[in-house]
């Protein structure tokens, strides 16, 4: 188990440096003069002279790396240009928004998608699994962008319930500030809710056909007995490889959904910061978001082996 | 009374492409603590006479006739019925030892769910007593047994640990279905030593199906041959080793390989191809394969003929034994 883990941790490392050679090789390398892009193109020599020089830009590219690399491990992600604040604290600002949004959004698709998938499968061809697949195929057809619209449409505009977007912070009041990311939750859930539906019921159908499910039917199990003790284990590994992708897609959609709500979150700060060409900025947040979907799957990776324990033995 | 006596069962799968008629007509009786032998190719309805005896026929297939299992019409009965005979009265153990198993789960919790299930027993003494059923199958002692997974025995291990799964209850009826085909041949003897010790032990009664009549021949003390879903020959196997009245148990018979006398003859293989369930002959459906097939066996169904005392072959011409 100890050399499992080990090999996941060089493995993440080892990512995790490509990804940041990716992104400043893409941002930073490729022809294209930064400070030009940053500034726009009827910028004074001056500013433009200045800028290059707080970018470090006069020096090589190996050395900026490295420079770039060294900051990000003591933490220092450097000055934001538009906002003239460092960037690790801008990040940490609109991470208490995006944190509580993906993990609640992931929360509710898993609450939802489990159980109902596990259900259809158990009515196999009945109406009740065709209710469920009908609703999950139009959960899959609707863009996270337009449900979000809809939902303000709804709840904030028509009944009233939630605000329409803005976040109140956390230390004003936490409760508003909750509510105020309930509606960009759904928004983010529902569509991967749907997809982690039906694979977890077409996981445990598979799972249904196997020859140990067959061996607990003729030790006298019903077939729903044997679905829960036996098969449900068996299908979560597929369930846990969805939901790992599926947080990538949850970053992306927070971008969409952060900027229906008007919410401060990482995603907003990043369209923000392409739009105003803070290349600082958006070169450390795309690097930290490549950061989580790794970790993500390091931690699906460590879920496979508590749930399977023939990959314990580190074969 | 018999343990078990099947009367005219039929299995047919229901399909767009045509209905495939699996069993016909499959009927038979077995006393109690006898070993009966089904042998027959891939195909032939084995299996699916097994899985009718336990309930566990595939959702698209329909059976009827009458299979009475100690005073019981099992055909008749509701799942909840099923669920209590099931692993109780009758058990069964299955070919592939690899995937029978939940590999994610100990085999003490496996074999040890039965016992939760149909004897009432808390979580601690069914383990107990599924470890004194490991000592009996004979899967070394060793430090965690119980929390053994299956990745971690061989297949013969496996096995027995099936084995012990399915004799928990003490049913009066156990069915093998090729248990010794996925393994190797010394492993093979071992496991059916077991099988037959275990059966003389507990007085239960035992189908063993296999398409190796070698197998039967060391175990069983009756044999059924079937062939395409229907039961072509029965016999004691003692008879059934002296002389075959249908043509197609003597071309099984041919197709046997022996080590004797070290002539090397040629094994004798069955030409042609089992017929489609979907679309059985008229007549006699081993005709298009059989050596001395006529056109009677072509336009007429073949009728069960006993050569000899209780011994019995479905085909126009049997041969005397």
């Amino acid at each position: 188990m100890i050399a499992f883990v080990l090999r996941r941790v060089l493995g993440l490392a080892a990512t995790l440096a490509a990804a940041s050679l990716v992104v400043f090789v893409v941002l930073e390398v490729l022809p294209g003069d930064p400070a030009l892009v940053m500034l726009g193109t009827e910028a004074q020599p001056q500013t433009l002279a200045l800028l290059r020089a707080e970018m470090g830009l006069d020096q090589p590219a190996p050395q900026r790396y490295l420079t770039w690399v060294a900051g990000l491990v003591r933490g220092d992600l450097g000055l934001s240009y538009t906002y003239r604040v460092p960037v690790g604290e801008l990040v940490v600002q609109r991470l208490e928004v995006t944190l509580p949004l993906t993990v609640l959004a992931i929360s509710l698709s898993t609450a939802l998608a489990i159980p109902l998938g596990v259900f259809a499968a158990s009515r196999h061809r009945k109406w009740g699994d065709s209710a469920i697949m009908a609703f999950a195929q139009l959960g899959m057809a609707i863009p996270n962008f337009w449900l979000a619209l809809l939902l303000v449409l709804v709840f904030a505009v028509q009944l009233g319930w939630f605000s329409a977007g803005g976040f109140p912070g956390w230390s004003e009041s936490p409760g508003a500030a909750f509510q105020a990311l309930v509606l960009p939750a759904i928004a983010l859930a529902l569509p991967q809710a749907a997809i982690l539906a039906r694979v977890t019921r077409s996981a445990v159908l598979d799972m249904m056909g196997e020859d140990f499910v067959r061996t607990a039917r003729a030790k006298g199990l019903s077939r729903d007995a044997a679905l829960w003790r036996h098969a449900l284990r068996n299908a979560l590994i597929p369930v846990l490889t969805i939901m790992g992708l599926q947080f990538s897609f949850l970053l992306a959609g927070a971008v969409i959904v952060e900027n229906v709500f008007y919410l401060p979150g990482l995603g907003r700060l990043v369209f923000q910061a392409v739009s105003q060409r803070d290349l600082i900025v958006v070169k450390n947040v795309v690097l930290l978001l490549a950061a989580a979907v790794v970790t993500v799957n390091f931690i699906v990776d460590l879920l496979y082996a508590a749930v399977d324990p023939r990959l314990r033995t580190g074969r | 009374m018999p343990l078990l006596q099947i009367e005219s069962l039929n299995v047919t799968i229901v399909a767009p492409s045509g209905n495939a008629h699996i069993l016909r007509d499959v009927g038979f009786k077995l006393e109690r603590g006898s070993t009966l032998g089904i042998v027959g190719e891939s195909g032939c309805g084995k299996t699916m006479t097994a899985l009718a005896l336990m309930g566990l026929l595939p959702d698209a297939a329909t059976a009827t006739g009458r299979i009475e299992f100690e005073g019981t019409d099992l055909l008749g009965q509701d799942e909840a019925a099923w669920c209590r005979l099931r692993g109780n009265r009758i058990a069964m153990i299955f070919q592939e030892p690899a995937s029978a198993l939940n590999p994610l789960q100990p085999i003490g919790r496996q074999v040890a769910e039965g016992l939760t299930l149909h004897r009432g027993l808390s979580r601690l003494s069914s383990l107990a007593e599924a470890e004194r059923l490991l000592d009996r199958v004979g899967i070394p002692q060793r430090h965690r047994r119980l929390d053994s997974f299956p990745h971690e025995l061989s297949g013969g291990q496996r096995q027995r640990v099936l084995i012990a799964m399915a004799l928990a209850c003490k049913p009066a009826l156990l069915i093998a279905d090729e248990p010794t085909s996925a393994l190797d041949v010394t492993v093979q003897a071992q496991i059916l030593d077991l099988l037959r010790d275990l059966v003389a032990e507990l007085g239960m009664a035992l189908i063993l199906i296999s398409h190796d009549l070698g197998v039967i021949g060391e175990v069983c003390e009756r044999v059924i041959v079937m062939y395409a879903g229907q039961i072509v020959e029965s016999a004691s196997a003692a008879a059934f080793f002296r002389g075959r009245a249908h043509p197609y148990s003597q071309a099984l018979f041919g197709a046997l390989p022996r080590a004797r006398g070290g002539e090397r003859a040629r094994l004798a293989a069955i030409s042609g191809f089992v017929p489609d369930p979907r679309e059985l002959p008229r007549g006699c459906a081993f005709r298009d394969r059989c050596p001395i097939g006529t056109s009677v066996c072509e336009a007429q169904r073949p009728p069960t003929i006993a050569v000899a005392e209780d011994h019995f072959a479905l085909c126009h011409f049997p041969s005397a034994p």
